[in-house]
């Protein structure tokens, strides 16, 4: 294959510096509040998978991954995980981009493997805590995408690729879901070995995650959507759909 | 959005190579979580703010950053105050059980309360270390630096020209809310919550289409100048490093790898009762 200068995996250069811009703006548009984190979930939520889902597992995942370690060494203020803060929004990316380009063996053993990640980190983190089990159930609703993922199998792909308005919205919320999963699995288990946080505050989590992970899906699902058609329509040379025409 | 400035110096952590700076900020990371006692920690944290004085950083800029984390520090101590599990009790309580999430903490431990405080400035070390470097390195040497660090080139000017660009993207999505209010549509600011939600719909949609749109001019602007047609690149400012600078990276590396065996073969600054 020739190598076209200028280009990572065949997405030219401009539109990942372009996309890591929207990826850092975005962490500053403030969407709600996370109850008992006194912090602000962002837009970012929303851009992260979609920047994924346009640009594809290498393009998405850098352009994600530069976006968001500008952020964080711009504006550090919410950096709690310092250096490896990036890491979490690249896994989202990573995800959904592998989901949305046909490539969901990968993309599910990569949220598969998250969730080994989490259970292997508390079962170190949590050893002789008496609340230790709450980490069996605590990624329920990542155990239920990562089976409705081995369920769709390679049809999250097609969806989103064939742009039919009635099936793009299911599959960029099944591939935003996985991804912002993948990234809250990632996120929790660096907290629970940076912060070595108690098994007991999960309990409380437990309640709250599943209704801000499904906001950002839903979320991603309304804005995605149209976004994929009129970036199409306009000619823009990104996106999965950029698979079948080569 | 309050950014971090760069604040032009002539101390020796301003004249340090790019490079030395990253593996300082490295090994922060590193013994700030191989460390749990909270005077190890606490000596770590001291240092990080030794470095903010001695670089004559403005101390409203600390204090943005207090304020930032203050939530985050309180919740992240009582979590491990109420919650961590310990033997020792310092005082002893019942919470009933039917009080949802807190009920039956019966006492505070010794164990919590060390390791509250021991979190609390692992996460101000964490996340005060990083400004360090954008304060006191001008983002052309820390990207040079990264270049030289094995980054390659087009890597590094997508991260310049993004980080050029959010400022414009931020105006984009001011100018697109204000054209919206203009239309009489204010549910990002008056609507329910559910209304809200659908309200981010017509200002992210325009606002990554119109940026994309920019990212096909940029790329004809850049293939009209024969982007990448060199494989090796000069720039117009060139990182060294001096002496001076292999001996800190050295410094570096030997205090934390001699912390790291320290701290697996004494169990030094692990707390123990």
């Amino acid at each position: 294959m020739v190598k076209r200068r200028g280009r990572i995996a065949g997405v030219h250069v401009a539109y990942i510096a372009i996309s890591a811009a929207v990826v850092t703006a975005a962490a500053y548009i403030p969407m709600f509040p996370v109850i008992g984190a006194g912090s602000m979930m962002s837009a970012g939520m929303i851009v992260v998978p979609l920047v994924g889902i346009l640009l594809g597992p290498t393009a998405g995942t850098l352009a994600v991954a530069i976006g968001a370690f500008l952020g964080q060494i711009v504006a550090p203020y919410g950096a709690i995980f310092g250096l490896i803060t990036f890491l979490c929004p690249m896994t989202n990316a990573f995800v959904a981009s592998l989901l949305a380009f046909r490539k969901w063996k990968e993309g599910v053993c990569a949220l598969g493997l998250t969730i080994l990640m989490w259970y292997v980190i508390t079962s170190i983190k949590w050893a002789g805590d008496p609340y230790a089990s709450v980490r069996w159930y605590f990624p329920f609703l990542h155990l239920a995408s990562f089976a409705s993922l081995l369920i769709m199998r390679g049809k999250i792909g097609e969806w989103i690729e064939g742009l039919d308005p009635k099936k793009v919205p299911i599959g960029i919320f099944l591939s935003a879901l996985a991804g912002l999963l993948a990234e809250h699995m990632v996120g929790n288990a660096i907290y629970v070995g940076i912060y070595s946080g108690p098994a007991r505050v999960y309990a409380f989590v437990l309640s709250i995650y599943w209704i801000e992970r499904l906001l950002g899906a839903i979320g991603a699902t309304l804005v995605g959507t149209p976004l994929l058609i009129a970036l199409y329509k306009a000619r823009v040379e990104i996106g999965p759909w950029s698979l079948r025409e080569g | 959005m309050s950014l971090v400035h760069y604040y032009p110096g002539d101390s020796f952590f301003h004249k340090l190579d790019p490079r030395v700076k990253m593996l300082w900020l490295a090994c922060m990371f590193v013994l700030s979580f191989i460390f749990n006692h909270p005077l190890h920690l606490g000596v770590l944290f001291i240092s990080v703010l030794f470095l903010w004085i001695y670089m004559k950083i403005p101390f409203s800029e600390l204090k943005l950053f207090f304020k930032a984390l203050t939530i985050v520090a309180i919740v992240t101590f009582f979590f491990q105050l109420l919650f961590y599990p310990g033997e020792h009790a310092i005082v002893s309580f019942s919470i009933p059980r039917w009080i949802p999430y807190f009920g039956g903490v019966t006492a505070i431990t010794v164990e919590g309360l060390v390791n509250g405080i021991a979190m609390v400035l692992r996460l101000f070390i964490i996340v005060l270390t990083m400004p360090v470097i954008t304060m006191s390195t001008s983002l052309e040497h820390l990207i040079i630096g990264l270049i030289r660090m094995g980054m390659p080139y087009e890597i590094a000017f997508a991260a310049t020209t993004a980080l050029n660009l959010v400022p414009v993207l931020q105006s984009d999505a001011l100018k697109i809310i204000d054209a919206q209010k203009a239309r009489a549509f204010t549910a990002l600011e008056r609507g329910s919550f559910k209304d809200k939600i659908k309200a981010y719909v017509p200002l992210i949609v325009p606002l990554m289409v119109g940026s994309l749109k920019k990212g096909q001019q940029l790329e004809v602007a850049m293939e009209s100048r024969a982007f990448g047609a060199y494989e090796s690149r000069t720039y117009l400012t060139e990182i060294r490093m001096r002496s001076i600078d292999y001996v800190f990276a050295a410094f570096f590396v030997i205090i934390t790898i001699l912390c790291l065996a320290l701290r697996i073969l004494k169990g030094f600054g692990a707390f123990r009762l």
